[in-house]
This record gives structure tokens, C-alpha cells and sequence, in this order.
């Protein structure tokens, strides 16, 4: 078995979707940086036990997922939750707050960060990276019924927020 | 696509139950311009997706399979933030050190000639004072012959 070569083609090039992934809950880029580089390495050093490993892509994403779960209950990494009404756009706004507020992209962004962990990483590997939901189940460690559910609740609280303010 | 299948596809997407291929339909007919005003929040987001997966700027990692040993280390940047301010103190501390190491030196290897530099200072400040000596005693003569005139008068 070449593992270099296994790792090149089939585990390094997963580290945009990783990083992603990882950013998705932890929600800071320094952080999820950490983690992806981590993983590569824990990956890496695991490579003997690669043959036990059914699929290789879900285990490398449970990897990433329980250590990035792990850095947000640290406590040195944990997000305080933005308080009711502060630096966000108020529901009814003029000309010049839309000018202001009026970043679409930072408001989605807000609104996804405001779901819980598993809404957003649910969320994350279906609507951004495309992943069915089997291998969604498998990745995650929830069953395929969870997937559906979280995913539901996650895309209905999303609706909430969003018309409310776009 | 009719307004009324755009309606039922966009509910079956909320319920999580439209397939891969489904949602990929949905994201293109989103994307016309005809799209219900309740659902033009679901254009932006479906943008949104599709800018952070394209824009998303992935930093440089480390390859540990290309790496010289195989077994690098993750160095986090909590380490690095600590490193560096060692880093710094050591810097402080030499440089502060050195600093005073400097200033004893001038004396402590050899006063003999710090004390012959150091008359030769003062000699040379004692010479530049004297120079107005004369002056003074030229202009104190003339006050004394201005005294001398008054004097007369005032008699």
C-alpha cells in the first residue's frame, strides 16, 4: 500500500471542504485552521489503520468534526452568544442604515451562525458541499433520520431570520 | 418551471426531503428572475452557499505525508503568541543588560584615563570661562570713569 500516495489523492485535496467543515463550527478561521492541520496530521499518522477504516472520507470528517466540537467547548474558544438587538439590522431601516446594515452576505452569515452547532454542520455539508445524506449520517455520527430533522429545523430558522430582514 | 411546482419543490427542500438532483433544479430556477417575493430570501442564501464555497480563502497546509520525518507536529497559534513574547523578554533583558555593561566599562577598565579625559574636559571648559574676563574688566574700567564724571557734576 503506496500511503503517501493514498494521501496526496484522496485525503489532501479534502482540506478546502475540511477547513469549511471546521469553520462551520467553530465558527473563527484561526481555529479552524488548527484543526484541519491537525487532522491532516492525526490522518497521516493513523495511516497503518487506514485498511480498517470503511469509508475513509466519513472518518476524516468525524475526525474534524469531534476535534472542532472539542476546541469550541474549551473554554478559551467560546463564542459569546450576540446579545438581542446588538450589530444587527434592525427590522425596519432607512436608506442610509441599509447602506450600512445592508450586506447581505454578512447578514446570512450572522443568521447561520445563530443556529445550533448541528443545524449549521448539517447545513454546511449539504447546501454548500453537496454531500447526500447518507454520507452526511455517516460523517456525522447521527442517524439519517437526525440528518433530515436537523437539516429541516436549521432551513425553517433560517427562513425566520432571513425574511424578516431581507 | 410553474409557479405552483416552484412552490411545492422549495416546501419539499424545507422538509429535507428533495435529492441532490432536486436541490441542484431548484437552485437554477432560483436563480430567474421571476422568483416569489417570500422566497427571494432562499436566492440570497443559495449565493450565498455558492460565494463561500468559491471565495473561501484556505490557508497553506502543511503536507505531513510530503514532510521530511512523516510524524510533524501541529504547532497552535496560542504556542506561537507564547514563544514569541518569550522571544521578546529575552530581547529586553539582554539588551538591558548590555545597555548598563556599556556604561560601566567607560570607567571600570581604565579610570586613569577617564580622569586625564576628564581634567582635560574641565580645562578646556575653565579656558572657554576665562575668555570673557578681559572684556568685563575693560567695561568696568569705563563705568569707573563714568563714576569719576558724575561725581564732578554732582560737586
Amino acid at each position: 500500500m503506496n500511503y503517501n500516495q493514498i494521501f496526496n489523492e484522496e485525503v489532501f485535496p479534502l482540506r478546502d471542504k475540511l477547513y469549511r467543515f471546521s469553520q462551520s463550527i467553530v465558527r473563527k478561521n484561526d481555529i479552524a485552521e488548527d484543526v484541519v492541520q491537525e487532522v491532516l496530521i492525526k490522518v497521516w499518522d493513523k495511516r497503518e489503520d487506514w485498511k480498517d477504516w470503511n469509508n475513509m472520507n466519513a472518518m476524516i470528517f468525524t475526525i474534524t468534526k469531534n476535534l472542532s466540537l472539542d476546541k469550541l467547548k474549551s473554554k478559551n474558544n467560546q463564542l459569546r452568544p450576540i446579545p438581542e438587538g446588538y450589530d444587527t439590522p434592525s427590522e425596519t431601516r432607512g436608506p442610509a442604515q441599509k447602506a450600512i446594515a445592508g450586506d447581505i452576505h454578512q447578514i446570512i452569515k450572522q443568521s447561520i451562525e445563530k443556529l445550533n452547532d448541528i443545524q449549521r454542520m448539517v447545513i454546511q455539508l449539504r447546501d454548500m458541499e453537496g454531500y447526500t445524506y447518507k454520507e452526511i449520517s455517516k460523517m456525522t455520527d447521527l442517524t439519517m433520520a437526525q440528518v433530515k430533522v436537523n437539516l429541516h429545523r436549521g432551513r425553517l430558522e433560517l427562513r425566520e431570520l432571513l425574511q424578516k430582514q431581507l | 418551471m410553474s409557479r405552483t411546482d416552484l412552490i411545492t419543490l422549495i416546501d419539499k427542500y424545507l422538509n429535507a426531503e428533495t435529492s441532490l438532483e432536486e436541490e441542484y433544479t431548484l437552485k437554477r430556477e432560483m436563480m430567474r428572475s421571476d422568483v416569489p417575493e417570500e422566497y427571494h430570501y432562499l436566492k440570497e442564501v443559495f449565493s450565498y452557499f455558492d460565494a463561500e464555497k468559491q471565495h473561501t480563502e484556505i490557508p497553506d497546509f502543511d503536507n505531513p505525508a510530503n514532510s521530511a520525518s512523516g510524524q510533524a507536529r501541529v504547532i497552535s497559534f496560542s504556542w506561537i503568541y507564547a514563544a514569541a513574547s518569550v522571544v521578546i523578554l529575552i530581547g529586553l533583558f539582554v539588551f538591558i543588560n548590555k545597555n548598563t555593561n556599556t556604561f560601566d566599562e567607560d570607567t571600570f577598565q581604565s579610570p586613569d584615563i577617564a580622569a586625564e579625559n576628564a581634567a582635560q574636559a574641565l580645562e578646556y571648559f575653565s579656558y572657554q570661562m576665562k575668555k570673557g574676563t578681559d572684556p568685563t574688566l575693560k567695561n568696568v574700567k569705563e563705568l569707573d570713569n563714568l563714576n569719576k564724571y558724575i561725581a564732578i557734576f554732582n560737586q
